[in-house]
């Protein structure tokens, strides 16, 4: 079954989970955790510090091995061949890098370990952000570093970018730098990205696809818009909440004496046959928010476990 | 690979050469210097069987040029592999582990398994060879001072590391142990910690075993004629007396019961023929030389053995990982 999901963009899955646990020392960091992520996608992986975002990323780039279940990128499990190894980078949190190399160096580094490095590409990039080749890594700023790190991640021509909170540790000019190249990168090749954070805000304009990992488990997996689309906000009197929450998925709830706000489910252009209630549409940071506070709601696609 | 490998531990690459080529030179000019000795002072050919004042002048000579590097070469067969496994082979994954480089380089295109064959095989092969080339720098330098007026006894707890495949066993095996540590461990400082002090131990506990890696072999003088038969170049493990009785007596005991017939003064040769009269015995267990290498591969073996099932373990846990 692997061959129909090796084709890189639109179309194939990109990343595919199934029954994915993860135990440390007794502790589970990631339990019964199944999802699919087309190709093509730039998938926000949104949760609390400690849902198992990292350990979910490290396993997808087979940096550590799962307790249960199995994980798969383009139809196959990463770290076993080089093959698979050269079609997803990885960016760490830390965005490690080795201090002592020059940068030069670094790019010398992505030639060497990676078939289809692209050091024009690289060599390009470092000169727009103008980032002295001849200066060692460790003498660099915090965001000039990671410039390099998410340099040397893009320059090996993955078809999959993983990002484990690319974000953090940056200032906001920084930050702003970071997701701009990222997009410039992902509009130039047209890879499948996956970047955690824990602040929802950073992620607004930038990613198409949400997955919430909330307590070792996955929560919402989804298309962004469809969700913002298919949840509203609706405010009425507080005497029909009850029979509100009982037609449709309440995700959070809210009551005064008088008036309650429900975030709920409701379906595309989902009808509102009281014209008490009223309805508007939510945020992305709203929508996550509200899931998060309630890590028995979950809204997963259908049909995707049951591909083969 | 083969390049990140070089980038990487250059370092330690570069300056175990120079410190060999340093050592290198130090022993070269001694060397020379004590065959130039040789050269204005040759030994009397029958220094070997009968010693005289001609061949304490020249020993006494040959051995203040031995002794010029003393400091040196005593120090090597400890500090040697303790620092090669310490900054070769603690940092080797304990560093990639703390730095969370591993994450940076184990997603590159190269398998881990590669990657561990290129680095742990690369650096072991060239461990190996320094380990080699100390040897063989060390028997060049001591091949000057042997001869048959001064036998130089390669069994001797200075030399026995230091010569032959010794240093190439001690180096690969503490490098092992480095990268196992470091493996284990995660962090340098403490796999470095760990190593230099599993060196000492290994150092200090196998500093007599050489002598129980075989029976040795017995030797019974019986005359003072004979004079001593165990030659000069063999690993003494035991020598002791026998009275008539075939007893074991200590040296001071023979001295007790020799005092009257022989007098008290046991270096002249009278003495000794006296004690053979009385029926006293001299034994002495030792190894021949012929035993040299037999010995130097079970050193290597109870080194390499451990080291690499260790060794192994590591590998094992760095391919599998679970953290």
């Amino acid at each position: 079954m692997t061959g129909e999901f090796t084709a890189p963009l639109q179309g194939g899955t990109a990343l595919e989970a199934t029954g994915l646990a993860k135990r440390y020392r007794g502790t589970w960091a990631l339990r019964d955790c199944s999802l699919s992520i087309p190709a093509g996608r730039v998938v926000a992986l949104v949760g609390p510090n400690g849902a198992g975002k990292s350990t979910f990323l490290r396993l997808a780039v087979g940096l550590i091995e799962a307790t249960q279940g199995s994980v798969r990128v383009f139809g196959e499990p990463v770290g076993q061949r080089a093959a698979a190894l050269a079609r997803v980078a990885f960016l760490a949190q830390d965005k490690p890098l080795y201090d002592g190399f020059t940068v030069a160096e670094m790019l010398r580094f992505g030639r060497r370990l990676n078939p289809g490095w692209d050091d024009a590409l690289a060599r390009q990039r470092l000169a727009e952000l103008d980032i002295p080749l001849r200066r060692k890594v460790g003498r660099l700023s915090g965001g000039q570093q990671a410039q390099v790190a998410l340099t040397v991640a893009v320059a090996k021509r993955p078809d999959l970018l993983v990002m484990d909170e690319p974000l953090a540790n940056l200032d906001p000019v920084a930050r702003h730098d970071i997701m701009r190249s990222l997009m410039t990168a992902v509009a130039e090749t047209r890879m499948t990205v996956v970047l955690s954070s824990h602040v929802v805000s950073d992620l607004n304009d930038t990613c198409d696809w949400l997955v919430v990992l909330n307590r070792g488990q996955v929560q919402v997996s989804g298309e962004i818009d469809e969700l913002l689309s298919t949840h509203h906000l609706l405010s009425g009197p507080v005497g029909l909440a009850d029979g509100m929450a009982a037609r449709t998925p309440v995700i959070s709830d809210s009551r005064t004496e008088r008036h309650a706000a429900l975030l709920a489910r409701t379906g595309t252009g989902a009808p509102l046959l009281d014209p008490r209630w009223e309805a508007r549409g939510v945020g992305l940071e709203e929508l996550v928010l509200a899931y998060l506070r309630r890590p028995d709601a979950a809204v997963l696609p259908r049909p995707t476990l049951t591909r083969s | 690979m083969l390049w990140l490998t070089w980038r990487q531990h250059r370092m330690q690459l570069l300056v175990t050469v120079a410190l060999l080529a340093v050592l290198g030179a130090l022993l070269l000019v001694n060397g020379l210097g004590a065959a130039g000795f040789d050269a204005r002072n040759p030994p009397p050919a029958d220094c070997a069987s009968d010693y005289r004042a001609a061949c304490a002048g020249y020993t006494a000579g040959m051995m203040e040029w031995m002794w010029a590097v003393g400091d040196v070469v005593g120090w090597l067969p400890l500090l040697a592999p303790a620092m090669i496994g310490a900054f070769w082979g603690a940092p080797l994954l304990a560093r990639e582990f703390e730095h969370g480089t591993d994450q940076l380089t184990w997603t590159q295109s190269v398998t881990r398994r590669r990657w561990l064959i290129a680095k742990v095989g690369g650096l072991g092969a060239a461990v190996t060879l320094g380990g080699l080339a100390l040897g063989a720098i060390v028997g060049a330098w001591l091949a000057v001072f042997d001869s048959s007026a001064f036998p130089v006894n390669f069994f001797n707890t200075n030399w026995f590391r230091l010569v032959g495949i010794g240093p190439a066993a001690w180096w690969l095996s503490a490098f092992v142990l480095g990268v196992a540590a470091g493996a284990l461990i995660r962090r340098t400082l403490p796999a470095m910690a760990v190593t230099l002090a599993v060196c000492a131990l290994a150092f200090f506990g196998l500093l007599s075993a050489p002598r129980l890696y075989a029976t040795p072999e017995r030797f019974v003088q019986t005359t003072a004629a004979g004079s001593d038969l165990v030659p000069d170049t063999a690993m003494v493990v035991e020598s002791y007396w026998t009275d008539r009785n075939g007893m074991k007596r200590t040296s001071d005991d023979r001295q007790l019961a020799l005092a009257v017939p022989c007098g008290i003064d046991e270096t002249t040769k009278a003495y000794a023929a006296c004690s053979f009269d009385h029926g006293y015995r001299q034994v002495q267990l030792f190894h021949p030389a012929s035993r040299f290498w037999r010995f130097q591969w079970m050193e290597a073996g109870i080194l390499l053995l451990p080291a690499f099932a260790l060794g192994g373990v590591a590998v094992r846990r760095t391919l599998r990982p679970r953290i």
